[in-house]
């Protein structure tokens, strides 16, 4: 009894103690951190420019904060720090010595690498993002034409605050949309690049409509070769490389029928997209089969088909004529311009021949011209929405046709 | 020598004034001692002595006076030997003679009319029970949607009674004790017979004979006398107010113990699971049952942890809640001027004493308080800035979540456990909550109720008991009684229900 005492009093005095360590404790409070919503990798003059966007919970109107008559930086949810130094750990060292709040990386929600610093090579600058757990490994990679601060610096009144903008849209980019992690990965595999969607700023009208206000729009894809820029694919190319990749998410395809009228178009969305890749090693040479299969449905019909009778055939001929044309020459411009394995090509040869593999590996980029892909397509179309021919078929044109 | 001559003053005495002076000398200045003086026959004189109030005053003039005074008038003619003739004439069922005063004043004491007769050495004690008890009403404190309306009252007999009602066998056995030297509380200890194991009854009976007390005036006196661990904030005793909820646990070999003066039975031993049903978990189809036992299980986690857990979430661990989700909170905590730990006891602190003081007022200022504590804590207190509004839905959550919990005691326990945890919280974040959750399971595992471990089923393992636990298996297939009382006579369902219906769909 008297040593269940002495215990139970030796518990409690444990348990008071750590109550007196004040200034060892983790503890933070909420108001007491600046959660860093985006933060933007620059290279200027050969030092690291991270520019971090913060929120500022007291003007988000939370219902508490009504009463503390906290907002005072106007309308603006947020507060741009930026600074340089050699590597971005380092800039994001001095950025915390401008703030009062102790700086928090674990809402990030997007990363923006600038041109520059990506032609440069993101390698080094992007450790950081990938050794410190603080870092959301979820956070999505975003690439900029031009420098990445001016991304974060749109109005985007769209959303609470231009990182939300851009998340949203680099979420919509891809079926996988590129994160820290799966930008480390691709780093970290042998034989494979990168290619991260690019945005860019525009406005939200033309001039002469009115005054419009900034936003942030997707504009194609970057190609990496290795851990550098090597080129961008416009936003018309972008869809046709993404299905390649089987990353596409709903593309859309517009395809002109007949060479008599350009204006004679079907427009049709893709779902369901299955594509497969077969390596051939024949004789030293390597080819690839890329098949894609999809469900399609018609969105806009302004071509003279009769797709009642014809069952849509010639529609989903055409169709795949133009897919595999178009995706070929994605392909071909990839692999001979940038030298650059976006497709997955090296983990497809790799599980078929790993003997092969690991002797050519180290040559493998040198090796890409020398790839043949062959691309077929196989679209079958199913639905043609709520109507069947294109209104602008008349009757009589039928009859007389 | 010393003894005997105690034993001759502890004697009625053959003389009726020597008898009226004793009673009169003990029952001093006790001015709810009525003494009746009656004439028995034209030679013999009595004396009627009862206490007011206790007994049936009806009685006594309908079955005791009236047949004597109208006795003496038709019967002239007696013996010196009246005894005989006062059992027959005296309608009344319980009787009983006595020769020593210790008898005679209990018997007083315990609602009986003692008759003192001249040239008697015996006294003849009928009993009057009586008195105004409150009748049988809805419980209180345990409300179904469905099922009895009954509760107990506060009469030793009726509750028992309200059980007999229920388990028609000669098997419901009911042991009674007095207890307390200066209230001699009648306490019963209820059992079935050959369900209830033999060691758990010997063991009952012997700690209730163990108590020594001068007073017992609630069940919750014997509760603390003979619980195992006194140190333990769980209850080791689940009480009821609801006869089939006593019923249900006799059943299940558990034991009971009335108390007289108090509507709520103990029953002995206890799990914790135990402790977390509804007697309606059992009037409803299962599908119900399990919804809502599971939904009584999560809340019973919620009020033990959410308020911790909402600390060492915003205090340590902000990367743990989605990005919109930790800016909304930081956007309402932005002029707090407390940390978390401080707002999040203010709030608990403020909710406990409004609930403790929703139940101490009178029904008509009950109102008052609670629009009080709804507009002044909860809606004043977010506006003025002083606490956020999460910390008003936590703490609000909490305190509903510990409402879910069918028993008080639970409930309070669980209230109570609350405030180390979120102290610990504060102190180690998520960590903490993880040292007091071992903490609490340890002390749990340990814990026993009459030798029954406080976990049983889940720790140590029971297939046939989970049955009972986290689902409730539909009647039918619950086949076996819980293994904790009931070691030897396990099984109460005889043959397995014919399944579907075509096979007796009747034509």
């Amino acid at each position: 009894m008297q040593a269940k005492l002495i215990q139970a009093r030796a518990l409690g005095v444990v348990l008071l103690l750590p109550l007196l360590l004040t200034g060892c404790w983790d503890r933070i409070e909420v108001n007491d951190v600046a959660f860093v919503l985006a933060s933007a990798t620059d290279m200027e003059q050969g030092e690291i420019r991270s520019t971090a966007q913060i929120a500022l919970p007291s003007s988000l109107g939370g219902a508490g904060s009504q009463g503390g008559g906290g907002g005072t930086s106007g309308s603006k949810t947020y507060l741009m720090v930026s600074q340089t130094a050699p590597s971005p750990y380092q800039a994001n060292k001095q950025i915390q010595a401008k703030l009062s709040r102790i700086i928090n990386f674990s809402h990030r929600r997007v990363t923006i690498i600038g041109e520059e610093f990506a032609r440069s090579g993101i390698g080094e600058g992007i450790d950081v993002l990938g050794r410190f757990p603080q870092n959301r490994l979820t956070t999505y990679v975003v690439l900029s034409r031009g420098p990445g601060y001016k991304l974060l610096d749109v109005e985007a009144p769209i959303e609470q605050s231009p990182s939300e903008m851009i998340r949203e849209l680099a979420k919509s980019a891809m079926q996988d949309p590129v994160s820290i992690q799966s930008m480390t990965n691709t780093l970290l595999t042998e034989g494979i690049d990168l290619a991260i969607p690019v945005m860019s700023t525009t406005e939200s009208v033309p001039e002469k409509v009115g005054n419009g206000q900034s936003l942030v729009k997707l504009d194609g894809l970057g190609i990496f070769h290795d851990d550098k820029l090597s080129g961008y694919l416009t936003a018309e190319q972008t869809p046709m490389a993404l299905i390649a990749m089987g990353q596409a998410l709903n593309p859309k395809l517009t395809i002109v029928m007949g060479d008599h009228h350009p204006q004679e178009s079907a427009s049709i969305v893709l779902n369901e997209i299955r594509r497969k890749l077969r390596p051939h090693l024949e004789e030293g040479e390597i080819s690839f089969d890329l098949e894609v299969k999809a469900n399609g449905l018609i969105l806009e019909n302004v071509t003279r088909q009769e797709l009642q009778y014809t069952m849509m055939m010639p529609l989903e001929k055409h169709a795949n004529e133009y897919l595999a044309k178009e995706m070929q020459a994605i392909i071909n411009e990839t692999l001979h311009k940038h030298r650059s394995d976006i497709f997955g090509l090296s983990t497809a040869f790799k599980n078929k021949y790993p003997a092969a593999w690991k002797k050519i590996k180290h040559r493998w980029h040198d090796k890409l011209p020398e790839v043949k892909v062959r691309v077929r397509a196989n679209i079958h179309l199913e639905n043609s929405g709520e109507l069947m021919n294109s209104l602008g078929i008349r009757e009589e044109y039928l009859n007389h046709d | 020598m010393k003894t005997k001559e105690r034993k001759e003053e502890n004697k009625i005495s053959r003389d009726l004034a020597e008898n009226v002076k004793q009673v009169k000398s003990v029952f001093q200045d006790c001015s709810d001692v009525v003494y009746r003086e009656i004439q028995l026959t034209e030679e013999i004189r009595g004396l009627l002595v009862y206490i007011e109030g206790i007994i049936k005053v009806e009685d006594v003039q309908q079955h005791i006076l009236r047949p004597l005074i109208e006795g003496l008038d038709q019967q002239k003619e007696v013996g010196q030997d009246i005894y005989p003739l006062s059992f027959t004439r005296v309608s009344l069922s319980q009787a009983q003679a006595t020769t020593d005063w210790p008898t005679v004043i209990n018997g007083v004491l315990t609602a009986n009319v003692a008759i003192f007769m001249e040239g008697m050495e015996e006294v003849l004690l009928f009993s009057v029970k009586g008195g105004s008890r409150r009748s049988v009403q809805e419980p209180q404190t345990e409300a179904v949607i469905r099922g009895p309306r009954e509760g107990f009252t506060e009469s030793l007999r009726i509750n028992t009674a309200l059980v007999r009602f229920k388990i028609k066998t000669e098997k419901l056995k009911l042991i009674d004790m007095v207890i307390g030297k200066m209230t001699k509380t009648d306490v019963a200890m209820a059992y079935i017979d050959g369900v209830a194991e033999e060691k758990l009854i010997n063991d009952v009976k012997d700690r209730l004979e163990s108590i020594d007390i001068d007073g017992i005036l609630e069940s919750g006196y014997i509760e603390e006398w003979i619980e195992d661990n006194p140190s333990s904030p769980f209850p080791q005793m689940q009480y009821s107010e609801r006869p089939d909820s006593v019923a249900a646990q006799l059943l299940e070999g558990r034991i009971a113990i009335f108390v007289d003066g108090t509507p709520f039975v103990l029953i002995a031993p206890v799990t914790l699971w135990q402790l977390l049903q509804a007697s309606e978990d059992y009037y409803e189809r299962f599908f119900i049952s399990n919804m809502i036992r599971w939904i009584r299980i999560f809340f019973l986690f919620l009020a033990l942890f959410l308020p911790s857990l909402y600390i060492a979430v915003t205090t340590f661990h902000q990367d743990m809640l989605p990005s919109t989700l930790i800016l909304s909170i930081a956007a309402s905590r932005e002029a707090i001027p407390f940390p978390a730990l401080v707002e999040a006891f203010i709030m608990e602190i403020s909710f406990e004493a409004l609930r403790e003081a929703g139940i101490r007022l009178p029904k008509t200022v009950g109102q008052a308080v609670s629009i009080l504590g709804a507009l002044v804590i909860g809606q004043a207190a977010v506006q003025a800035g002083i606490v956020s509004a999460p910390m008003v839905i936590v703490v609000s959550l909490t305190g509903i979540a510990s409402f879910t919990i069918p028993r008080f005691s639970l409930a309070v326990t669980v209230r109570m456990l609350r405030f180390p945890i979120m102290l610990l919280a504060s102190a180690f974040g998520l960590f903490g909550i993880v040292i007091g959750a071992i903490w609490i399971v340890v002390h749990l595992t340990q814990l026993k109720s009459f030798g029954v471990p406080y976990m049983n089923g889940v720790a140590p393992y029971d297939a046939t008991d989970m049955k009972d636990i986290f689902s409730r298996v539909p009647m039918w297939k619950m086949n076996k009684r819980p293994s904790d009382a009931t070691r030897g006579n396990v099984r109460r369902i005889g043959k397995t229900r014919p399944m579907g219906s075509d096979s007796n769909e009747g034509w």
